[in-house]
This record gives structure tokens, C-alpha cells and sequence, in this order.
């Protein structure tokens, strides 16, 4: 048995999630945010990289060449459905449904696992183009910029594969209840810097902008 | 946003059911795709790019927005610092970015 955390009076207990009803809890989910700030930070800088260096492609091949509409269209779909199946395994867990949390958790990690394959191939197919990592500074401002990103969903699908294999041991408790929802708050987070991605750097390089 | 009172009746009553969050969830999640299917076609359409980006970067922030406050629950009580946290960090991203773009 876990050691009982420490619980913030019952009203607000009740309003609230199961997630915030420790002070640990709401220490980390405060927490979680500071971090996700550094995150941005840390994108932003990756965004502006690749907007300062993406049209110096030296003789290589630029961004209206490489990308393709459909094959971007079905990873966003992957990554955006994977985020609501997020959110209402977190509906699930509220509630203290164990089975459908885990059901819920797991069709995300399988989203995100298509999603990696649909970059996997992505990426072969362009070094295949003769498109590599250090081609031009279009090129490595790219694999930097989106690669991090792929970074980020395997590590999110790694964690949460962890999470499931704890709350099929110990069940939805006070003290599980937080890491789940920090790790469901990464997961949006992923999703909320894919929508830039394939907005800044898909869309507007088939543009040719 | 307009249906947060909804949200907080349905997050104190948990043992019953919260049929009212998955269905706003679905709903956020419908918009989503419109948005996206929305903006993709505007480029495959090949539309003149001076109406296509600043019409799909703002379907992205509207989008990010969703994902924000119904998703990750920054419209729920006891979110109002991540939420100033967050939107003053955007606010400041966006002054850099309009500084930046208009600089000579």
C-alpha cells in the first residue's frame, strides 16, 4: 500500500478532479505547466531556426518539391484523434473507471505509434529524394524542427505505456490520478505543436511561402 | 468561454456520469478537424497564399485555443494561473513576432 497523501478540504475535493485533490497533486500539475512554458521556449526557438533558414537550400531540394498534402492529412489526423481519445480516457478516469481508462490510454499510444510510422516512412522517403539531415540549412532546420517533435510524441507513447502498466497494478488512486493527467496535459501539448507544424511548415512550404 | 459554468457542474458531480464533458469534448473535436480539413484544402485549392496564411494561421490559434481550454482543462476552476501563465507567455511571443516581422 502507498503511503496516504496528504488531501485539500473536501468541497474543493469535489469541484475539482481526482488529480488535484492532494497538495502533491496540484503542486505537480502546477509544475507540469511551468514546464510545458519551457517547452514553448524551447519550440520557439526551433520555429524561428527553421523560418530564418528555410529557404537556403543550397541546389537541394526545397519545400514545395518535398511535401505532400496527403500524407501530412493523415498524420494530422492520427495525432489530432489521439489527443480527444486523451481527453476522455482523463473523462474516464473522473469518473474512476479503470478498464475504459486504460482502453482509452491505449488507443492513444496506438494513435501515436501510427503517427510515428507515418513520419518514419516520411523521412526515408526524403533522404531517398536526396534529401538528408545536412543537405542544406533548409533541410537540417527541418529534421531539427519536426524530428524534436517526432521526439516528444515517442517519448509521450513510451510514458504512457508505463502509466498503463501502474494503473493496471494499483488501480485509479489519489496519488496515480496526477500523473496521469500531466501526462495526458504533454500529450495535448504535442498535439498543440503539431498543429503549428503542419501549419507553418507544411502547408505554408507546399505554398511555397 | 461561454460554457464554462456547464463544465464545472459536470466536474463536481463525480460519480455520475459526465456525459455533458464528452460531448463538448466531441463537439471541440469536431471543430478541430473542420478547421484542419479547412485549412488543407485552401492549399490544395492552391488559393492566392496573400488570403491563404494569415486565414490559416489563425485557424491554427483557434484550434491551439481549443486544445487549451476544453482538452488540457484551462477553462475549469482552479486553472486561472496556468491560464495567465500561458496566455501572457503567448501575448509576449506574439510581441516579439510582430516586433520581429515589422523591423526594417
Amino acid at each position: 500500500m502507498e503511503a496516504q497523501p496528504r488531501l485539500v478540504n473536501a468541497a474543493d475535493r469535489m469541484e475539482l478532479g481526482l488529480e488535484t485533490s492532494t497538495l502533491e497533486g496540484r503542486n505537480k500539475v502546477l509544475g507540469f505547466w511551468v514546464f510545458l512554458g519551457g517547452e514553448c521556449a524551447l519550440f520557439a526557438s526551433l520555429f524561428a531556426t527553421y523560418l530564418t533558414l528555410r529557404g537556403q537550400t543550397l541546389n537541394g531540394p526545397t519545400a514545395k518539391e518535398l511535401f505532400h498534402l496527403p500524407l501530412v492529412g493523415v498524420a494530422t489526423l492520427f495525432l489530432l484523434t489521439s489527443s480527444l481519445t486523451g481527453v476522455l480516457g482523463i473523462n474516464a478516469m473522473h469518473q474512476g473507471r479503470r478498464r475504459s481508462l486504460l482502453r482509452w490510454l491505449g488507443v492513444t499510444v496506438l494513435l501515436g505509434l501510427a503517427f510515428l510510422a507515418v513520419q518514419v516512412v516520411e523521412f526515408i522517403t526524403y533522404v531517398g529524394e536526396g534529401f538528408g539531415f545536412s543537405t542544406s540549412a533548409f533541410s537540417s532546420a527541418f529534421y531539427a524542427l519536426v524530428g524534436f517533435h517526432g521526439g516528444h510524441v515517442a517519448f509521450g507513447v513510451i510514458w504512457i505505456s508505463i502509466l498503463m502498466l501502474q494503473l493496471k497494478k494499483s488501480g485509479i488512486t489519489a496519488r496515480k490520478a496526477p500523473k496521469v493527467f500531466i501526462a495526458s496535459l504533454y500529450w495535448h501539448f504535442v498535439d498543440v505543436v503539431w498543429v503549428f507544424i503542419f501549419t507553418v511548415v507544411y502547408l505554408m512550404g507546399i505554398m511555397g511561402i | 468561454m461561454s460554457n464554462m459554468p456547464t463544465e464545472s457542474q459536470h466536474a463536481r458531480g463525480q460519480t455520475e456520469p459526465s456525459h455533458g464533458a464528452v460531448r463538448t469534448h466531441v463537439i471541440s473535436f469536431a471543430i478541430m478537424i473542420v478547421l484542419t480539413v479547412v485549412a488543407f484544402v485552401m492549399v490544395g485549392a492552391g488559393m492566392a497564399p496573400w488570403i491563404v496564411v494569415p486565414v490559416i494561421l489563425a485557424l491554427a490559434v483557434i484550434q491551439v485555443g481549443l486544445q487549451l481550454y476544453d482538452f488540457m482543462h484551462l477553462n475549469q476552476r482552479g486553472h486561472s494561473f496556468p491560464a495567465f501563465f500561458i496566455t501572457s507567455g503567448a501575448l509576449l511571443g506574439l510581441i516579439f513576432i510582430v516586433v520581429l516581422v515589422l523591423w526594417p
